[in-house]
C-alpha cells in the first residue's frame, strides 16, 4: 500500500475540499493553508523522479502517478500558487471558495503526476468543474452567466481530450503519455482542445469572459492551473509541432489592442496573460530542451507575478468597488503594499534583469534565436518585453498607483492589509525575486535537461538596452502627446461579437429551426393518428395527452417488466 | 558593444508600432456587451462577504 501515497497531496486536497463544507466556516482560514503546508512538506521530502504507482481497472493497466521532472516543478508551483491562494482568502468565510481552491489545485497536480491518459482525464475534468465553482462563487447574476459559459466551454475541452484519447489509446493498445502527430484525428483532436485550454485565439472567448469575472478565490488562483495544463499537455503531445509557432504568435499579438485600450484592468489581466501564453506556445512549437525548460520555467515566472496583479486588482475590487481604469490613481498612498508587490511583478512582467520573468524569458528566447525559424520570430518575441511595458507598466503600475485619476477615486482611504494577504503577496513576489538573484535555481534544474547558461553580461546589457530604448522613446511620444491615451474603451468588439452570436444569435435559430422542424413532423402526424383520438373510439384516452408523471410511471413499468423478462 | 544596436531599434520600432496599433484598435466601433448590466466595466462589487 506504500506506494498509494503517492497521491497523497491530491488526496488530502480532495479531502479537505470535501469535508470543509462540513466544518465551522472560521476553520476554513486556517485549515486551507494547513492542508496546503503538509502536503507541500511531504511531497517535498518523499517524491522522487521515477516514481510511479501503478493500479489495473476492468482490463485496463494503468499509471495514476508517474513523477518526472516537470511533474516536481509544476507540484511545487501548484503548492506555492496554492498557499497563496488561500492566505490571500483566509479572511473570507465563504467555504466554497476554500473547498473549490482545494479541488482546483488538487486537479492540477493530479493532471501533471498523471502517467497515462485517462488518470489525467480524470483530474482534467476536476479542473474544471473546481474552476466553475471559483468563478461562480461571486454569487451575482454576472458571474453565474460567465460562470456556465466557461463550463461550456470546459466542457467542449474536456469531450475533445476525452474523444481524442480514446482514439489514440484505442488504435494503439498504449494509454501512456506521449507525443502524438498531427496527421492524425487524435492529434487534430488533442490540438483542439488543448488549445481551449490554453486559450488559442478564438477558443480563448472564456477566459477574458470568466476570470476579470470571478470570486476573490477565482481571480487570486484562475491563473495558476487551467491555462498552465493546457500548456502542459501541449508540451506533452506536440513538442516540436511547427503549427504551434504561428499559431502562438498570433496568440501573443491579438490581444495588443486589448491591453493597451480596455478599461476594466481585470480584463487587461485576462488578455494580457495571451501574451505569455502565446509566447510559451511559440516556444513548444520549437521544441528544443531548452526552449522546453523556458516553457516550464516561464509557467512558473508567470503564474508568480500574474497572481500578483490578480490579487491586486481582487484588493483594489474589494476595497474601492472598481477596477474601471478611469476611477483608479494614486493608490500607492493607500495601499503601499499592494503598490510595491505590483511594482516588483511588473519587472518580472517586462522580464527586467534580477527577476525570474528574465531568466525563463532569456531561455525561450535563447531557444528561438537558436533554431531554424526566421530570425523575424526572435525580434518579434523578444519586443513582447515592451508590450509589457505599455500594458504592465504604464496601465497596470504608473497610472494605477502613481498617476491621478482620471476621474474621481471612490474614497480611497489607508488599507491595512490583513497579514494573511500580505504574506499571500510575499509567496510570488519571493520566487520571481529568488530565480532572478540565484540563476543557479533555473541553470541546474531544468526538467528537459538543457545546459544553455542565459544569465549573461550580454543578455543583461541588450535586455537593459532593448528596455531602455523603448522606455525612453514611449516617455517622449507621451510628452508629445502622442502616448497611451487615458480615456479606456469598455469592450472591443471580440468577445462580444463571437459570444453574441455562439449565446444569443445561435440559440434563438436553433430554436426556431426546432419549433419549425417539429411543427413540420407533428402537422402530418396529427392527422393521421387524429383517429385515435375521435370520441367513438373505445380507447380514445390513448389520443389524449397525458401529465408527464403519468408517462415516466409507465416507462418505469415497462423497464421493470423487461427486467423481470430478462432476469427470468 | 558591437552587435546591441539592433536591440535599440527593436525597443523604439515596437513602441511605435505598438501605439500605431493601438489606435487602430481603438477605431473599431463598440459592440453592446452580452451582459447589459450597467457597471460590467468593472464598477461591480464581489458579493461574498469577503473583508480584505
Amino acid at each position: 500500500m506504500n506506494e498509494w501515497l503517492a497521491l497523497l497531496p491530491v488526496a488530502l486536497f480532495l479531502g479537505m475540499a470535501c469535508l470543509l463544507p462540513a466544518l465551522p466556516r472560521a476553520w476554513a482560514a486556517w485549515l486551507t493553508p494547513a492542508t496546503i503546508v503538509f502536503s507541500g512538506l511531504w511531497a517535498l521530502m518523499r517524491l522522487e523522479v521515477g516514481q510511479t504507482l501503478d493500479y489495473s481497472l476492468m482490463d485496463y493497466s494503468l499509471t495514476l502517478v508517474a513523477v518526472d521532472a516537470l511533474g516536481l516543478l509544476m507540484l511545487g508551483l501548484f503548492h506555492l500558487a496554492a498557499l497563496a491562494g488561500s492566505l490571500f482568502i483566509a479572511p473570507s468565510k465563504d467555504r466554497l471558495q476554500h473547498s473549490a481552491l482545494l479541488a482546483y489545485f488538487a486537479g492540477g497536480i493530479g493532471t501533471v503526476l498523471a502517467g497515462d491518459w485517462i488518470s489525467f482525464f480524470i483530474f482534467f475534468e476536476i479542473i474544471a468543474l473546481s474552476g466553475v465553482g471559483l468563478v461562480l462563487a461571486a454569487r451575482n447574476t454576472q458571474a453565474t452567466a460567465a460562470g456556465v459559459r466557461y463550463l461550456l466551454f470546459q466542457i467542449a475541452a474536456g469531450v475533445t481530450i476525452l474523444t481524442a484519447i480514446l482514439i489514440e489509446g484505442g488504435r494503439s493498445g498504449d494509454w501512456a503519455m506521449r507525443p502524438v502527430g498531427l496527421d492524425t484525428p487524435a492529434g487534430f483532436l488533442f490540438l483542439l482542445g488543448f488549445g481551449i485550454k490554453a486559450g488559442f485565439p478564438l477558443l480563448h472567448l472564456w477566459l477574458v469572459d470568466a476570470y476579470p469575472k470571478a470570486s476573490l478565490a477565482g481571480l487570486a488562483v484562475l491563473v495558476a492551473v487551467t491555462t498552465k495544463v493546457g500548456l502542459f499537455g501541449l508540451m506533452t503531445v506536440f513538442p516540436g509541432e511547427p503549427w504551434l509557432v504561428p499559431i502562438g504568435v498570433l496568440m501573443a499579438l491579438w490581444p495588443t489592442g486589448y491591453v493597451l485600450a480596455e478599461r476594466n484592468l481585470r480584463r487587461v489581466l485576462a488578455y494580457s496573460m495571451m501574451v505569455q501564453l502565446g509566447l510559451m506556445v511559440v516556444a513548444i512549437g520549437v521544441g528544443t530542451p531548452l526552449a522546453l525548460d523556458g516553457v516550464a520555467w516561464h509557467i512558473v515566472m508567470d503564474v508568480s507575478f500574474k497572481m500578483v496583479f490578480f490579487m491586486a486588482m481582487a484588493v483594489i475590487l474589494t476595497h474601492l468597488g472598481t477596477t474601471d481604469a478611469h476611477r483608479l490613481g494614486g493608490l500607492a498612498k493607500t495601499m503601499p503594499w499592494v503598490a510595491s508587490a505590483v511594482v516588483i511583478a511588473a519587472m518580472a512582467n517586462i522580464a527586467l534583469p534580477l527577476t525570474g520573468g528574465f531568466m525563463s524569458k532569456k531561455m525561450i528566447l535563447a531557444a528561438i534565436e537558436g533554431s531554424s525559424y526566421p530570425h523575424a520570430l526572435y525580434w518579434l518575441m523578444a519586443s513582447l518585453s515592451v508590450m509589457g511595458i505599455l500594458y504592465a507598466w504604464v496601465r497596470l503600475t504608473w497610472r494605477v498607483f502613481f498617476q491621478a485619476p482620471l476621474e474621481p477615486t471612490p474614497t480611497p482611504t489607508k488599507l491595512a492589509l490583513p497579514i494573511s494577504q500580505r504574506l499571500a503577496f510575499l509567496i510570488p513576489i519571493s520566487v520571481v525575486l529568488l530565480v532572478g538573484w540565484l540563476p543557479e535555481l533555473s541553470q541546474g534544474f531544468r526538467p528537459f535537461g538543457s545546459d544553455v547558461t542565459v544569465f549573461t553580461t550580454k543578455t543583461v546589457v541588450a535586455q537593459l538596452i532593448l528596455l531602455g530604448s523603448a522606455g525612453l522613446a514611449y516617455a517622449l511620444l507621451a510628452h508629445f502627446g502622442f502616448g497611451l491615451p487615458k480615456e479606456g474603451v469598455r469592450r472591443l468588439w471580440d468577445a462580444n461579437l463571437v459570444y453574441r452570436w455562439l449565446f444569443r444569435t445561435l440559440p434563438s435559430h436553433l430554436v426556431i429551426a426546432g419549433q419549425r422542424i417539429q411543427g413540420a413532423l407533428s402537422s402530418p402526424f396529427k392527422t393521421g393518428f387524429g383517429w385515435l383520438a375521435h370520441p367513438r373510439w373505445p380507447l380514445k384516452h390513448l389520443g389524449q395527452s397525458w401529465p408527464i408523471g403519468a408517462m415516466a410511471l409507465w416507462v418505469a413499468a415497462l423497464f421493470f417488466v423487461l427486467l423481470l423478462l430478462g432476469i427470468l | 558593444m558591437m552587435g546591441l544596436w539592433p536591440y535599440a531599434v527593436t525597443g523604439v520600432t515596437a513602441v511605435v508600432v505598438i501605439l500605431l496599433a493601438t489606435r487602430w484598435v481603438r477605431a473599431f466601433a463598440q459592440v453592446t456587451p452580452i451582459d447589459q448590466e450597467a457597471g460590467d466595466h468593472g464598477s461591480e462589487r464581489q458579493d461574498s462577504g469577503d473583508s480584505a
